[in-house]
C-alpha cells in the first residue's frame, strides 16, 4: 500500500521509502521515515498533488512520489481514487491534525530510529 | 574570503567581535529575526559565481561587535540545491563563532532534523524557538531547558515579528561564544550498526589534522556514508583519502544491505528517531485547537475545483490592481520625463547633444522609471501573496499542468509575471531551487507576452484585423503560452533532460504579512530592478540612437524642392505650416534609410524575404530590441507618419494599410515574430546576469530560429492558401 492509494481523510503510518536518490532523500528529509504518522488531507485536481500532514506540518507531494512511499494504513478508510477526478467524496476523518511524536515500531527509542530490517530490499528509481 | 572578511569591525578594545551565521528552514521566521538583529544595518549581495541572495547586517550591544551573515533556508545539508551547498560550503570555509538556527515552534520535530545537522559541523548552535505564541495557541508546550539538556544546545523562544526574546537570542550568542561552545561531544546517536561503521571512518579521517581541521571528522563521516558526492569530492584532499572512499563505499553498501534501503535514507531515519526521543522529553501537546483558518481558507482556495479558477482570479485581480493604481503615477513620471526633455530641448542648441541627451538619455531611461510605479505595487502585491503563504497554494493548483509540460509547479508566478515585464520575471525565478527548473523556466518567460509588445499587437490587429482586433491579440497572447509549454516539453527532453526535481513542498499556514518584511522586498526588487534595466536600457537606447543617427543624412536643396514639390502636387493649396511638416517627416524616413539601423535592415532583407518583410520591418526589430514598444514609433518613422506615432494613431495604421506590401497575413506574421523572437537587451542582460552568457547565447538562437521558422511557416502556408 502506497500514499497514492489513499483517499482523502485516510491516516496511516509510514513503512518506507522506496524511491532512491534526490527524491528518497527529500522525502525521508521532509519527515517521511519509518514510523511517521500521516493524514491524506485531500488530493489534487486530475490527479494533481496531494496534501499530505505529517505531524504538524502539511505537505505537497506528487502521485509519482507517493506511489514510492509504503506505508500501513491506521484508520481503515482506504480508498482507490476513481477516474480523472478521483474521489468527489471525503470519507473518514478529515481535517484533524496528528500529534507530534506519533510512532510505529521503534521509532521513539532514543538515538535508536526506527528501521524495517533486512529482507525487502525493494527500491524503485525515481526517473521520471 | 576568510572568517575574517565577515568578521564585524570593532574599534574598541571591548569583548572579542562575534561572527553569527542566521540558518533554517523556509518559513521559519528567519528574515524577521535577522531583521530585529540587525535593525537597518545589512546588505545585500551574492554569495560568489551562483545566484544566491546574501546579505550581511552587523550589531553592536554592550560594545560587543556582532557579524550576521543569513544563509538561505534550506531543509537538509545534503548537496543536492545549490541553496545547500552554499550553506554547508559558507559554514565550511568560514566557520563562523556560532550558528544561530531559526526554527518554527509549531513544527519543531522537521527544524531540528537540521538543527542536528548543523550541530554535527561541530560549529557551536543557537536554537532560536521561534513562532513561540502561535505554538502556545496551538497547545504545544514546549520545555526550552529540558530540550537543551536533551540536545546540547542552547534554546531560545522568540516571537519574531514582536521582537520578543530577541535580545535572549544575542545573550544566548554571548554565553556560547564566551564558554568556548556550548556543551561539546553531545550529537545525535545513529544506533550501534551505524555507530560501529562510523567509528573506524571517523579515526581515518582524524588521521590527517590539516583536513579534520577543515572538514569535521564525524560530519564528514555521516556525509560519506550518506554516499554525498560533494564530500567523495572533498576526500581527493586527504592523505589517506583512496582508502577512506574504499571504506566508505563498503560501509554504505553493508548498511544498504543490512536495512533494506538506501543508507541515505536509513541515516535519516535514524535522526528522526532521535528527534522523536527528544520531543517525547521536552514537548507535550495539551490540546488541539477545533477550529483551524488555515483549513477553512484552503477548503475553498484548496478545493480540487476551485482552486485554478481562484488562482486564475487572483492573477488576473493582481494585474487589474497594478494597472489601476499605477497608471497615474506613471503618468506623472512620464509627463515628467517629457518635461525634463523639453527643458533640455530649449536650453541646448539643436544638435547631436541635443539629440542624444533628449531622445537617447532621456527618451530611454524615461521609458524605464516610467515603469517603476507599476514594478512598485505588482512587487509589493507579489510580496503579500508569498508572505501569507498563497504562493504554495498556487504550486498546488497548477502543477499538475505544468509537470506535463517539464515544468514546476513554483515556475508558475515567474512565467505570469512574465505577462507584465520579463525583467523582474526573470529574476522571481530564483524560488526555484532546481537549476534544470529554473533554466527552462527562464528560457520560456521571454514567450509569454509582456506589457512592451501589447502596442505592437495592438497597431497590427486595428490595421488589419479591425473586426476581430481584440480576438487577435488573445490569440497572440494564446501562442505565446503554448509556445512556451511546448517549448518547455522540448527542452525537458532534449538539453535540459534529466532526473525529474520531486515537488515536496511544505505548505505553511497563512500569517499575515509584516510591514518590515514586505517593505524588505519590494525595496530589494525595485532597487533590482531599477539598477539591472536601468543600466542596460540607457545603454541600449545610446546604442540605438546611434545607429538610427548615424551615418547623419543632410537632404540637398533639390531634394528638398523635389519633395516640396511632389508633395504640393498631391495636395495643392496646402499650407506653409503643412509643407513644413511634411518635409520634416520626408527627412527623418530618408535619414533613417540612411543610418546604420537602415544599412543593417537592407542588409539582413534577404533574411526575411522567406517571411514577407522587407527592411522596414528588419530596421524594427532591430531598434525593437531597445524596448519593444519602439517597434511602433520606428514604423511611425518609416512610413513618413511622423515620429511620435503611437499604436493608437489612425496615422500610421492608414499608412500601412496603404502599403500594397501588408496583407493582414504578413501582418499575423510580424505578430507572430516579435512575440518569439529574442526579448529587448534588459531582459536579455538579465538572462545573462542569472544564467550565464552560453545560456544567453542558445536562449538567442533558439529564440531567433523558432521566430523566424513560425514568422516564415505563416507567410509561406498562408500565402499558398491564397490568404496573401
Amino acid at each position: 500500500m502506497t500514499i497514492a492509494m489513499l483517499g482523502e481523510g485516510s491516516e496511516f503510518v509510514v513503512e518506507r521509502v522506496c524511491l532512491c536518490r534526490e527524491t528518497g532523500r527529500r522525502l525521508s528529509d521532509m519527515g517521511f521515515t519509518n514510523g511517521a504518522r500521516g493524514l491524506i488531507v485531500r488530493r489534487g485536481f486530475f490527479g494533481g498533488p496531494i496534501q499530505v500532514r505529517l505531524g504538524d506540518c502539511d505537505l505537497m507531494i506528487r502521485v509519482s512520489e507517493a506511489a514510492g512511499v509504503d506505508v500501513i494504513p491506521v484508520d481503515g478508510t482506504v480508498m482507490q481514487p476513481r477516474g480523472p477526478f478521483g474521489r468527489f467524496w471525503r470519507g473518514g476523518r478529515g481535517g484533524h491534525g496528528l500529534g507530534q511524536g506519533g510512532h510505529g515500531g521503534r521509532g521513539g527509542d532514543h538515538g535508536r530510529g526506527a528501521h524495517g530490517r533486512g529482507a525487502h530490499g525493494r527500491r524503485r528509481n525515481d526517473e521520471a | 574570503m576568510k572568517r575574517d572578511d565577515y568578521a564585524p569591525a570593532s574599534s574598541s578594545p571591548g569583548p572579542r567581535a562575534i561572527t553569527a551565521a542566521l540558518a533554517g528552514n523556509p518559513n521559519a521566521g528567519k528574515t524577521t529575526i535577522f531583521n530585529a538583529l540587525t535593525g537597518a544595518h545589512h546588505k545585500v549581495g551574492n554569495y560568489p559565481g551562483v545566484t544566491v541572495e546574501k546579505r550581511e547586517g552587523s550589531r553592536v550591544r554592550n560594545g560587543r561587535s556582532y557579524g550576521f551573515i543569513d544563509l538561505p533556508g534550506i531543509y537538509s545539508l545534503t548537496a543536492y540545491s545549490l541553496d545547500e551547498v552554499v550553506t554547508r560550503d559558507f559554514l565550511l570555509d568560514h566557520q563562523p563563532d556560532v550558528i544561530v538556527n531559526v526554527m518554527d515552534s509549531t513544527n519543531l520535530s522537521r527544524h531540528l532534523y537540521l538543527c542536528l545537522q548543523f550541530q554535527e559541523l561541530g560549529i557551536p548552535v543557537v536554537g532560536v524557538l521561534n513562532m513561540s505564541d502561535e505554538a502556545e495557541a496551538k497547545g504545544i508546550r514546549i520545555d526550552a531547558r529540558a530540550l537543551e539538556d536533551v540536545l546540547g544546545i542552547p534554546m531560545v523562544k522568540t516571537v519574531g515579528p514582536k521582537n520578543d526574546g530577541v535580545e535572549g537570542i544575542l545573550d544566548a550568542v554571548d554565553r556560547v561564544v564566551d564558554s568556548g561552545g556550548g556543551a561539546p561531544g553531545k550529537s545525535v546517536r545513529y544506533g550501534d550498526e551505524i555507530e560501529d561503521r562510523l567509528a573506524p571512518l571517523e579515526a581515518a579521517l582524524a588521521s590527517d589534522a590539516a583536513f579534520a581541521a577543515r572538514f569535521p571528522s564525524r560530519w564528514m563521516a555521516v556525509k560519506l556514508l550518506e554516499k554525498d558526492g560533494h564530500a567523495f569530492e572533498k576526500l581527493a584532499g586527504h592523505a589517506d583519502g583512496t582508502r577512506i572512499a574504499a571504506l566508505a563505499g563498503e560501509s554504505s553498501s553493508w548498511i544498504d544491505g543490512h536495512f533494506g534501503k538506501d543508507s541515505e535514507i536509513v541515516v535519516s531515519e535514524q535522526r528522526y528517531g532521535y528527534i522523536r526521543g527528544a520531543v517525547k522529553e521536552a514537548v507535550k501537546v495539551e490540546r488541539k485547537p477545533d477550529f483551524s483558518l488555515t483549513e477553512a481558507i484552503d477548503k475553498v482556495v484548496m478545493n480540487r475545483f476551485l482552486a485554478l479558477p481562484i488562482f486564475i482570479g487572483v492573477l488576473w485581480s493582481v494585474f487589474q490592481i497594478t494597472f489601476a493604481l499605477g497608471e497615474h503615477p506613471m503618468a506623472w513620471l512620464e509627463g515628467m520625463f517629457g518635461w525634463l526633455g523639453g527643458a533640455v530641448s530649449a536650453v541646448l542648441p539643436e544638435g547631436l547633444l541635443r539629440s542624444l541627451l533628449v531622445d537617447g538619455v532621456i527618451g530611454g531611461v524615461g521609458g524605464v522609471f516610467s515603469f517603476v510605479p507599476l514594478i512598485v505595487i505588482l512587487f509589493f502585491l507579489l510580496s503579500v501573496l508569498e508572505d501569507v503563504g498563497y504562493m504554495s497554494r498556487a504550486a498546488f493548483a497548477t502543477d499538475k499542468i505544468l509537470h506535463t509540460f517539464g515544468l514546476h509547479g513554483q515556475s508558475v508566478f515567474p512565467m505570469m509575471l512574465g505577462f507584465g515585464c520579463s525583467v523582474p520575471a526573470i529574476m522571481a525565478a530564483r524560488t526555484l531551487k532546481s537549476p534544470r527548473d529554473r533554466i527552462v523556466t527562464i528560457l520560456v518567460i521571454p514567450f509569454m507576452s509582456c506589457g512592451a509588445k501589447l502596442p505592437v499587437h495592438v497597431l497590427f490587429a486595428a490595421a488589419f484585423f479591425p473586426r476581430n482586433a481584440a480576438n487577435m491579440v488573445m490569440l497572440v497572447y494564446a501562442i505565446g503560452v503554448v509556445l512556451a509549454l511546448g517549448s518547455a516539453w522540448l527542452l525537458k527532453r532534449t538539453v535540459l533532460r534529466g532526473e525529474a526535481t520531486p515537488f515536496v513542498m511544505e505548505l505553511p499556514p497563512y500569517r499575515a504579512p509584516t510591514a518590515s518584511g514586505l517593505a524588505w522586498h519590494v525595496w530589494e526588487k525595485t532597487k533590482h530592478y531599477v539598477q539591472k534595466a536601468g543600466t542596460v536600457i540607457l545603454a541600449s537606447s545610446v546604442l540605438i540612437w546611434a545607429i538610427t543617427t548615424f551615418p547623419a543624412y543632410e537632404p540637398s536643396a533639390a531634394e528638398l524642392q523635389a519633395a516640396r514639390a511632389g508633395f504640393l502636387a498631391d495636395r495643392p493649396g496646402a499650407t506653409e505650416e503643412e509643407i513644413s511638416s511634411r518635409l520634416e517627416t520626408v527627412v527623418a524616413e530618408r535619414a533613417l534609410g540612411h543610418s546604420a539601423a537602415g544599412t543593417i535592415g537592407k542588409f539582413i532583407e534577404p533574411a526575411f524575404r522567406p517571411l514577407g518583410f522587407d527592411w522596414k520591418l528588419g530596421v524594427a526589430t532591430v531598434t525593437g530590441f531597445a524596448a519593444k514598444e519602439v517597434v511602433v514609433s520606428t514604423l511611425g518613422v518609416l512610413y513618413s507618419v511622423g515620429t511620435e506615432e503611437s499604436e493608437e494613431s489612425e496615422g500610421l495604421r492608414e499608412a500601412l494599410r496603404g502599403d500594397p506590401n501588408w496583407t493582414p497575413l504578413l501582418a499575423f506574421a510580424m505578430m507572430v515574430f516579435t512575440l518569439v523572437i529574442p526579448p529587448c537587451f534588459a531582459a536579455l542582460a538579465t538572462i545573462r546576469a542569472e544564467l550565464g552568457w552560453k545560456w544567453l547565447g542558445f536562449a538567442f538562437a533558439f529564440m531567433t530560429t523558432l521566430g523566424w521558422v513560425l514568422g516564415a511557416a505563416i507567410f509561406q502556408i498562408g500565402s499558398l492558401a491564397g490568404l496573401a
